[in-house]
C-alpha cells in the first residue's frame, strides 16, 4: 500500500443556482479511519458526501482514490468504486420487499432469467442479523417504521461490501440504544479496514466516535481535529459559527410583559414528533424555539394552528380549553401563523395584494346582505400596506412580483387585519435581506409592545436572541431547556451547545 | 343448464386446460377475490340466457376479450411506471392505415397496385402486418421520448398523441375505410378457431404467461417497479429509470399494432374511428385488476383477469337486451368500486 490515502478530495468546489455550497475543500480519508464532519445546517456537509457517493459532481476539484484520479458521475460509478452511502432519508421502494430493495439492481439469478427470491431471503436475514435487527425480508418497506427503514438503508449499503461507508445523518431518528448499537457497528467496520465517513449533528456522540473531524462552514474547510487533540464541545461549536461580524441591536423590552399567559400548553405530544411540550405564552412576550431540523419545532408550531392534529394534551387561550384542529379553528380562537413556506402556504401568489390581505377577515368586511364591500376591502388593504410599508405599484399587484420580503409582509398584514391575540412565525426571515431582517424584527416588536403574544422559530440563533424574551430549546421532540434574556446563559454558543449535545 | 352449454363450456375448458396444464397459472388462481368475482359472473350469465354458455358465445367473449386485454398489457406496464398511454386506440388506427400506405408505396414501386376499386387491399398482407407493428412500436417509443426526454407530462403527450393520431389517420386514408375481404388469409387472426379456441384468445394468452413470467420472475420486472415505485431508489441503484419508461411505450405500441391486427381481421376493415374510447377501456380493465395509479403497485395477472370480467360483463348486458349505454353505467360504477375496494385494502394493511 503507498502513502496515499484511501480516498482523497483536492480543492473540491460546487455551487447551485445562488448558493455556493462548498469552497475549495480539501478532504481525506484512509482505511479503518473514522472521519466526522460537522458544521451548521448548510454548511455543505450533505453537498460533500454526495459528491462523493455520485449525486453531485464537483465543478472544480479533483477526486483520488489510492492516489487514481477518478471521475464519480453517477451513483453506479460510486458502488464500483467501493463507495456505499446511508443516506439521510432512506431511499427505498415502499411497495417492495425489504429483500427486494436490499438486492435492487444486484439480485441473484437461478438460471439466465429468473430471480432467485430464496437465496436473497437468505442472505437478507445474514445480513439483518449482523446488524442486530430482527426484520423479515419479506415485508413491505412500507410496513417498517422510520428506524428499520433506516437499518434496511445501512444494510443495503453494506451489501456492496464497501471499502468507503458514508452515514448521512443517521442518527436524527434514532433512539439511544440504536444509537449505540450504531456505533458498535461503525466499530466492529472500522476495525476491517472499512473507512467511515459520518454526519452527525450530535456532538458529544462525535466526539467520542471520530478519529478525526473535519468542520465546515459556509462551504469552507475551517478546522480539523484529531483524537489525539483534546477536542471540546465549545471549541467546535466556535469553528462552526465563527466570528460574527455584525452589531446585534439588543432589545430589552421586558417591561412589556404582562402576567397573564395567553396561551397555555400542557402536554401536548404527536406521536413520531414531540412529546410532554408545556410552555405559557405571556401577552406582550416574544417566545422564541430553537432547535435543529428534525427536532419538531415546526410540527409543534403546525399543531398549535391545527394543520396537524395532536395526539395527547391540551391547549388553553386565555385561561380557556380550546379545541384545534383545523386552521380555521386556530383563527377563530385568536391564533394565526406564518409558516416556513410563505409563498406556498401563506399566499395566492397569482391574486393581488389586497385580495391576500383580506382574506382572512372577509367575513368582518361585508354588509348586511352579506356582499363584500369593496371599499372597505380596499382601505383596509392600503392601511397595512402603509403601515408595514409594503413596497408595491399598488394593491391590485399580484403577489406573485413583490421581493421575499414585502411578500412576508403581506402575510402578516392578513393576521395584522383579522386581529389576533397569539401570532407564530416559523422562520420569519428566510430568504429575506439583511435590511428587511431588521424591519421584520422591528415589526414584532412593536405587536409585541401591542400586548400580542408572539412565537417565533427559527433556525438563525441570532435572530432569536435580537428580539426574543425568552427561548426554548427543543431537542428530539421534547423542551429541554429554557433561557431567559435576562440571564448571562442567554448567548449563541450556549444555546448551540445544549442544541448539540 | 342444457346439455348443449354443459358440452361447450367443457369444450372450451377442457382446451384451455390442456394449453395451459404445464403452467403455475392454475396455483395463482387459487388465492384470488377476482377469480371468484369471474366465477360469480359466469353463474349470472347461465342464469341471463340460454345462449350464454353456448361456445359461439364464450368464443365471441374471448375475442372481444383479446383485443381489450393485449391493449391492456401493455397499458399494465405504463401505468406501473407511474405513466399512462391515452393514445393506444389512435395508435391502433392509425398504425394500420400507415402500413397500407407504406406498403402500397413500396408495392408500387414493383408496378403492383395493392388497392384496387380505391377501397379494397387485395395484396401485400404480409408487408402491412409487419410495418403495422414496427409503426404501432415507434409511435410507442415516440410518446416515451416526448414523455422522459422532453418531460412532457405522461398525460399530455399521449392525449396529444390522441387528437394528432386520429388525424394523421384521416388524411392517409382521405377518410375511406378500407377493406380486406379480398386479402386472402388476412382474416386468419380475428377468426380462425383452434381446438375450439380462439387463436387470438390463445395469443393474448400467450402474450399474458409471458408478461407475467418477466415481471414477476425477472430483474427487467424489478426494474420496472423500482422505477414506478421510487424512481430515485431505482436510479440510486444504478437503474436506467429513463429507459425503462421508454420502453414501456414501447410494449405498449407494439399492444395497440397487435390488437388492431385482431380487431381488423375480424372486421375485415379499417378505418380512422375505429377503437375510439379504447384507451379508457384499457385504463379502466389495469385498474380494475388492482394496479394503482401511484406506480409501482399492481400484477399483471390482475390486469389479465379483468379484462375477461369485463368482457362478461359486456356480454351479460347484451345477453339482457340493454342497449349499450348500460354498460358504460356499470362500467364505470365497476372502475369506482373496485379502486375503492383496492384503496381501502391497503389503508388497512399499512396500519398493521
Amino acid at each position: 500500500m503507498n502513502n496515499e490515502p484511501l480516498l482523497k478530495l483536492v480543492e473540491i468546489s460546487k455551487t447551485f443556482p445562488g448558493v455556493k455550497a462548498l469552497r475549495e475543500v480539501d478532504f481525506s480519508v484512509n482505511y479503518g479511519e473514522v472521519v466526522s464532519v460537522v458544521g451548521q445546517n448548510g454548511a455543505g456537509k450533505s453537498t460533500l458526501v454526495n459528491i462523493i457517493g455520485g449525486i453531485y459532481t464537483p465543478d472544480n476539484g479533483n477526486i483520488f482514490i489510492n492516489g487514481q484520479k477518478v471521475r464519480i458521475s453517477n451513483p453506479g460509478i460510486a458502488e464500483k468504486l467501493g463507495i456505499g452511502m446511508v443516506h439521510q432519508e432512506p431511499t427505498l421502494v415502499p411497495m417492495m420487499t425489504v429483500s427486494a430493495n436490499l438486492f435492487l439492481n444486484k439480485e441473484h439469478l437461478k438460471n439466465i432469467f429468473f430471480l432467485n427470491f430464496e437465496k436473497m431471503k437468505e442472505e437478507s436475514n445474514k445480513i439483518l442479523d449482523v446488524l442486530g435487527f430482527n426484520i423479515n425480508p419479506e415485508t413491505l418497506v412500507e410496513n417498517l417504521s422510520l428506524v428499520e427503514r433506516g437499518v434496511v438503508e445501512t444494510a443495503k449499503a453494506m451489501l456492496l461490501n464497501p471499502r468507503i461507508l458514508i452515514f448521512d445523518e443517521v442518527t436524527a431518528t434514532l433512539g439511544i440504544s440504536e444509537v449505540e448499537r450504531l456505533f458498535k457497528l461503525i466499530q466492529e467496520l472500522k476495525s476491517k479496514g472499512i473507512a467511515i465517513i459520518f454526519i452527525s449533528h450530535r456532538l458529544q456522540e462525535t466526539i467520542q466516535i471520530s478519529d478525526r473531524i473535519v468542520v465546515l462552514r459556509d462551504g469552507k474547510k475551517v478546522g480539523e481535529f484529531n483524537r489525539k487533540d483534546k477536542v471540546s464541545l465549545k471549541g467546535i461549536i466556535n469553528l462552526m459559527i465563527g466570528e460574527k461580524v455584525e452589531e446585534r441591536k439588543e432589545r430589552a423590552k421586558e417591561i412589556y410583559i404582562y402576567d397573564e399567559p395567553i396561551l397555555t400548553v400542557k402536554n401536548l405530544s404527536k406521536i413520531g414528533y414531540f412529546k410532554d411540550i408545556n410552555f405559557n405564552l405571556y401577552k406582550g412576550e416574544i417566545l422564541g424555539f430553537a432547535g435543529l431540523k428534525g427536532a419538531g419545532i415546526t410540527e409543534l408550531l403546525k399543531t398549535l394552528y391545527g394543520t396537524l392534529i395532536k395526539d395527547f394534551g391540551d391547549v388553553y387561550l386565555k385561561n380557556k380549553k380550546v379545541i384545534i384542529q383545523k386552521p380555521r379553528d386556530a383563527i377563530k380562537n385568536g391564533i394565526g401563523m406564518i409558516t416556513n413556506d410563505r409563498q406556498k402556504e401563506g399566499l395566492a401568489l397569482i391574486r393581488s395584494i389586497e385580495e391576500n390581505i383580506t382574506i382572512s377577515s372577509l367575513d368582518y368586511l361585508t354588509n348586511m346582505f352579506n356582499f363584500l364591500k369593496p371599499n372597505i376591502l380596499r382601505r383596509s388593504a392600503e392601511r397595512y400596506i402603509s403601515t408595514l410599508d409594503i413596497k408595491t405599484t399598488s394593491l391590485k399587484q399580484e403577489a406573485l412580483y413583490l421581493s421575499g420580503g414585502n411578500q412576508q409582509k403581506v402575510v402578516l398584514a392578513k393576521l395584522l387585519l383579522r386581529g389576533l391575540d397569539v401570532i407564530i412565525v416559523d422562520e420569519p426571515t428566510k430568504g429575506i435581506d439583511v435590511k428587511t431582517k431588521v424591519v421584520m424584527h422591528n415589526l414584532l416588536i412593536e405587536l409585541k409592545e401591542k400586548g400580542k403574544g408572539i412565537i417565533v422559530a427559527s433556525p438563525e440563533i441570532p435572530e432569536l436572541l435580537s428580539i426574543c424574551d425568552r427561548i426554548l430549546i427543543v431537542a428530539s421532540g421534547r423542551i429541554v431547556k429554557e433561557v431567559k434574556r435576562s440571564t448571562n446563559l442567554f448567548n449563541e454558543s450556549n444555546i448551540l451547545e445544549t442544541m448539540y449535545s | 343448464m342444457n346439455l348443449d352449454s354443459k358440452n361447450s363450456i367443457s369444450q372450451l375448458l377442457s382446451s384451455v386446460r390442456e394449453i395451459t396444464k404445464e403452467n403455475k397459472f392454475l396455483d395463482l388462481i387459487k388465492k384470488n377475490i377476482i377469480v371468484l368475482i369471474l366465477i360469480f359472473l359466469l353463474v349470472l350469465g347461465t342464469l341471463t340466457s340460454g345462449t350464454f354458455l353456448s361456445l359461439y358465445n364464450l368464443q365471441n367473449i374471448a375475442i372481444n376479450v383479446s383485443i381489450f386485454g393485449i391493449l391492456a398489457i401493455g397499458q399494465t406496464l405504463v401505468l406501473l411506471t407511474k405513466q399512462i398511454d391515452l393514445s393506444v386506440g389512435a395508435n391502433m388506427a392509425f398504425s394500420l392505415i400507415a402500413a397500407i400506405k407504406i406498403t402500397q408505396i413500396l408495392m408500387s414501386q414493383f408496378g403492383v397496385n395493392i388497392i384496387q376499386e380505391a377501397n379494397y387491399v387485395n395484396s401485400g398482407m404480409l408487408t402491412i402486418i409487419v410495418f403495422t407493428i414496427v409503426v404501432s412500436n415507434l409511435i410507442g417509443l415516440l410518446n416515451g421520448i416526448i414523455t422522459v426526454k422532453a418531460k412532457v407530462p405522461p398525460l399530455i403527450t399521449t392525449l396529444g398523441m390522441l387528437y394528432a393520431l386520429r388525424g394523421f389517420a384521416y388524411v392517409l386514408s382521405k377518410g375511406h375505410p378500407l377493406y380486406f375481404t379480398y386479402l386472402q388469409g388476412f382474416n386468419w387472426l380475428g377468426t380462425k378457431i383452434l381446438f375450439n379456441v380462439p387463436v387470438c384468445f390463445l395469443f393474448y394468452l400467450v402474450i399474458g404467461i409471458v408478461g407475467i413470467l418477466i415481471l414477476k420472475y425477472t430483474k427487467i420486472g424489478t426494474k420496472i417497479y423500482a422505477t414506478g415505485g421510487n424512481e430515485k431508489a431505482a436510479i440510486y441503484s444504478g437503474i436506467n429509470s429513463d429507459l425503462w419508461r421508454i420502453i414501456v411505450y414501447g410494449v405498449s405500441g407494439f399492444c395497440a399494432g397487435f390488437a388492431t391486427l385482431i380487431y381488423s381481421s375480424r372486421l375485415e376493415s379499417v378505418e380512422v374511428a375505429q377503437a375510439t374510447g379504447y384507451e379508457f377501456i384499457s385504463v379502466a380493465i389495469v385498474v380494475i385488476g388492482g394496479t394503482t395509479l401511484e406506480g409501482g403497485r399492481g400484477r399483471l395477472f390482475g390486469t389479465f383477469l379483468a379484462a375477461i370480467i369485463l368482457g362478461v360483463v359486456i356480454n351479460i348486458i347484451t345477453l339482457m337486451g340493454l342497449i349499450v349505454w348500460y354498460q358504460n353505467i356499470i362500467i364505470g360504477i365497476i372502475i369506482i368500486s373496485a379502486v375503492f375496494a383496492y384503496i381501502k385494502g391497503i389503508r388497512v394493511k399499512k396500519r398493521t
